[in-house]
């Protein structure tokens, strides 16, 4: 042993503690940085942090994060903060603060110089969280958004008929067209049929030759077989001559059923192009105009999308147990960390009460903002402390404004399930930029609004619902007369208009994505739209009626010429050649029962002849009894 | 001028007064932060044994150096081997869940399997490493000091002029 080498020992020991002390400082406000600039993805700074190592106590002078959407722009400065670690975790490598207190919380603060971070520091491209696909699908939602477009002279000009009617093509017209074809093409063929077939000569000279035939003057038996033989075999030509009729007057029918069948339908036909071409015309539905949607989804989508962004900031501050490494990933040398059951409520790192204050505007400018508030349980390991993390703040403007914001972060669970609400009374909404329409003026000259904002989200679920409830509303117009009359329309709605009450909801679930607004203004605007549109678009509706009705009628006269025509020239002979071939038949089967019954009688007749010859021929033959 | 520096440190702790054995004692201490990361506590204690036990320093700084190459290589087997350690046996589950739970061990860092792996390797290396190291001095005391003496190549460099200045001046001023 040597006692003496102990003193290189403390001496090396106290020299890198020295060396620790001298840059400890630094090197702990740099880590604290780094770490938190990969948590936001912009620059952190910490300004004249102080560590005091037995007192184990922290303080800095000013903390900025910079804002990563607008890297000129802080999302959050405060100002001194102080605070101690707790020893006894210490001593388990954990790092727990017990209180802390953030002053001077500022908001949107200018920054001095760019923050965003340089390239090579970004955080690689991650797996898209559930809050960046619904945003990016919100984004979809939102562009997919009509144009809001209520130019009553814009539709009066598409309202012109003829060339709606020219450049559609309404189907009336085709449809008539089909039935004129068809109906040209049935009479083609069966006026070329009767073209070729005339039996009306032979029907007649076959009538007036069984008409010549007299059963009674046929002199002989034979004869008189021989001629029943020759109207059979002219029945059997007939049948097949009938048949030939027959089938053709059926054939004849059948085509007039199909032909004359359309004309119920023209009504209809006419129906569906008045619907069409309204449709084409783009009047608008005044029953169920949506037009918040239409007028301020834009906007109040982007204030969303705005909103998710920060809740998806504040989410990423307290880890979700599902989305830990079950298994860390390995670096050379630097290993990985196995964690066990920890018998302490200490997770790695936690701040277990954190007191915030601050304020915006000025005192004198009478627009002093002040926050006020705590979050409790701000850890990286939720699952270990067991507890949600908690964000409670409240804002008042004196006389003005008076709000909360609460926050709930359950990451202990697998499941992690988060809730916001926010709630503003008075917002004075003075000043809020409008959406650049020419419907809507730029700005809100006065108004307070009452806003309750809810979100929910669990898992991949999400049900958010923002309600402003918006009063003592002026407007701000610019001069001149407005653009169009639905301009004036909506100038002269809100112009007098002194209440608001608007209700935007956002949901995601399995299903889909769901974004509705709803307003009185969708009441108010449509309820003057129909007073003044109402007279125009009835007129524009005539006229679209009418000019159906005139094509109807001017396609309807040609096809009842043709179905004259095929009246005239193929139903009525056809007609004719099968009354003709009915009367013949009849006269067929009346002759030849008239024959048969002179060939029955004759036969008769012979019959009895011979039995009188017979009988007196056996006379002398037979000898009588006596 | 390093591998002739080191070179030169070599020779001269295996020509040193002190034992083989306090020799072979530091160099296996040495071995110890060579094998594992640095900045750990139990490094401290070790730096504290090589001050106060009557051990070659040079000899450990020598293992330190030398075997710090080695970890570079070992990595992936000592971080096997710490991960088994610390999550394959069911065993010392309890232990290591007492030790995590207790003050100042985690701050050993005990819980990483890169530290546990490489201490354990060079813990059980240590009484390999000393038995080694001392068989080593005592065989260039006895003998492979004077053959590698006689040895053409020392002869050169020993003769070298740019080496004599080095001497001269690695010498000057005692």
């Amino acid at each position: 042993m040597r006692w003496k080498g102990a003193i290189p020992f403390v001496v090396i020991v106290v020299g890198a503690g020295v060396v620790a002390r001298i840059f400890m400082n630094r090197w702990v406000e740099s880590g604290l940085e780094k770490a938190g600039e990969a948590l936001v993805g912009a620059r952190v700074e910490i300004d004249h942090l102080k560590l005091r190592p037995l007192r184990l106590s922290f303080e800095w002078a000013r903390l900025q994060v910079t804002d990563p959407d607008q890297t000129m722009r802080n999302l959050i400065e405060t100002g001194r903060a102080a605070f101690k670690m707790n020893p006894a975790a210490l001593l388990r490598k954990r790092y727990v603060i017990e209180e802390m207190a953030l002053e001077d919380v500022r908001h949107g603060t200018p920054r001095a110089y760019d923050g965003a971070l340089p390239k090579r520091l970004r955080k690689p491209s991650a797996e898209p969280s559930f809050i960046d696909q619904l945003r990016a699908e919100l984004r979809r939602e939102l562009d997919a958004l009509p144009i809001p477009e209520f130019d009553l002279e814009a539709i009066s000009r598409r309202l012109n008929v003829d060339s709606l009617v020219a450049i559609t093509g309404v189907q009336i017209v085709h449809r008539l067209d089909s039935v004129k074809t068809d109906l040209f093409a049935t009479y083609e063929n069966h006026h070329a049929f009767m073209s070729s077939f005339r039996p009306d000569e032979d029907l007649k000279r076959v009538g007036a030759e069984l008409a010549s035939i007299q059963p009674a003057q046929i002199r002989t038996v034979d004869e008189l077989m021989a001629t029943i033989e020759k109207v059979r075999n002219a029945q059997r030509t007939f049948q097949a001559l009938e048949q030939t009729i027959s089938e053709r007057h059926r054939l004849v029918h059948a085509d007039l059923a199909r032909v004359f069948g359309y004309v119920p339908q023209v009504d209809d036909w006419v129906r569906e192009d008045y619907q069409r071409l309204l449709q084409m015309a783009k009047m608008p539905d005044l029953a169920k105009p949506d037009l918040s949607r239409v007028l301020l989804g834009t906007t109040l989508g982007r204030q969303v999308d705005k909103v998710l962004g920060y809740v998806q900031l504040v989410q990423g501050l307290v880890p979700e147990r599902g989305k830990r490494e079950k298994v860390p990933k390995r670096e050379r040398r630097k290993g990985r960390t196995i964690h066990y059951p920890s018998r302490y409520v200490y997770p790695s790192f936690l701040i277990k009460k954190m007191y915030l204050s601050g304020r915006a505007g000025s005192e004198a400018g009478g627009d002093l903002l002040r926050l006020a508030g705590e979050a409790k349980g701000i850890t990286t390991q939720p699952w270990v402390y067991g507890r949600p993390t908690e964000i409670d703040l409240g804002v008042l403007q004196e006389g003005k404004l008076s709000g909360t914001f609460k926050a709930v972060l359950n990451h202990v669970a697998e499941a992690a399930s988060d809730s916001f609400a926010l709630s503003l009374t008075n917002k004075s909404l003075g000043g809020f930029p409008l959406p650049d329409s020419p419907y809507l003026p730029p700005r809100v000259q006065k108004g307070k609004a009452d806003v309750r904002c809810v979100l929910q989200l669990k898992q991949r679920a999400l049900l958010a619902s923002m309600e402003v409830q918006a009063h003592d509303l002026d407007f701000h117009f610019p001069e001149g007369r407005p653009k169009d009359r639905f301009a004036a329309v909506t100038r002269e709605v809100m112009a007098g208009l002194d209440k608001l009450k608007l209700q935007v909801d956002l949901a995601r679930n399995e299903r889909g994505l769901r974004f509705r607004v709803n307003s009185d203004l969708d009441d108010l605007l449509a309820g003057r739209l129909k007073s003044i549109a109402a007279r125009e678009l009835a007129q524009a509706q005539q006229r679209i009626m009418s000019t159906l009705h005139a094509l109807r009628d001017q396609k309807l006269a040609e096809v009842h010429a043709l179905q004259a025509q095929l009246r005239g020239q193929v139903v009525e002979r056809i007609e004719s050649y099968k009354q003709q071939a009915d009367q013949l038949r009849a006269q067929f089967d009346a002759k030849l029962k008239e024959l048969e019954a002179e060939a029955e009688k004759r036969k008769r007749a012979e019959e009895d002849k011979l039995k009188e010859k017979a009988k007196k021929a056996l006379e002398g033959l037979v000898p009588k009894r006596p | 001028m390093v591998p002739l520096a080191l070179a030169s440190k070599v020779i001269k702790v295996l020509r040193s007064a002190d034992s083989p054995a306090q020799v072979g004692w530091g160099f296996a201490l040495g071995t110890i932060p060579g094998l594992t990361p640095l900045w750990t506590l139990h490094n401290a204690v070790v730096l504290l044994a090589v001050c106060i036990f009557n051990v070659n320093i040079t000899a450990a700084l020598l293992g330190w150096g030398l075997f710090s190459l080695f970890a570079w290589f070992l990595d992936p087997l000592f971080d096997a081997i710490g991960y088994h350690v610390l999550v394959k046996v069911p065993l010392l589950q309890p232990v290591w869940t007492w030790l995590y739970n207790a003050p100042i061990a985690p701050l050993t860092r005990f819980n990483n399997t890169v530290v546990m792996g490489s201490l354990l390797v060079a813990l059980i290396a240590l009484v390999p490493n000393y038995a080694a190291f001392r068989w080593f001095v005592q065989r260039f005391r006895q003998s492979w000091g004077q053959t590698i003496g006689s040895w053409k190549v020392a002869q050169v460099l020993r003769g070298n002029s740019i080496v004599q200045l080095y001497l001269k001046l690695r010498d000057f001023g005692g």
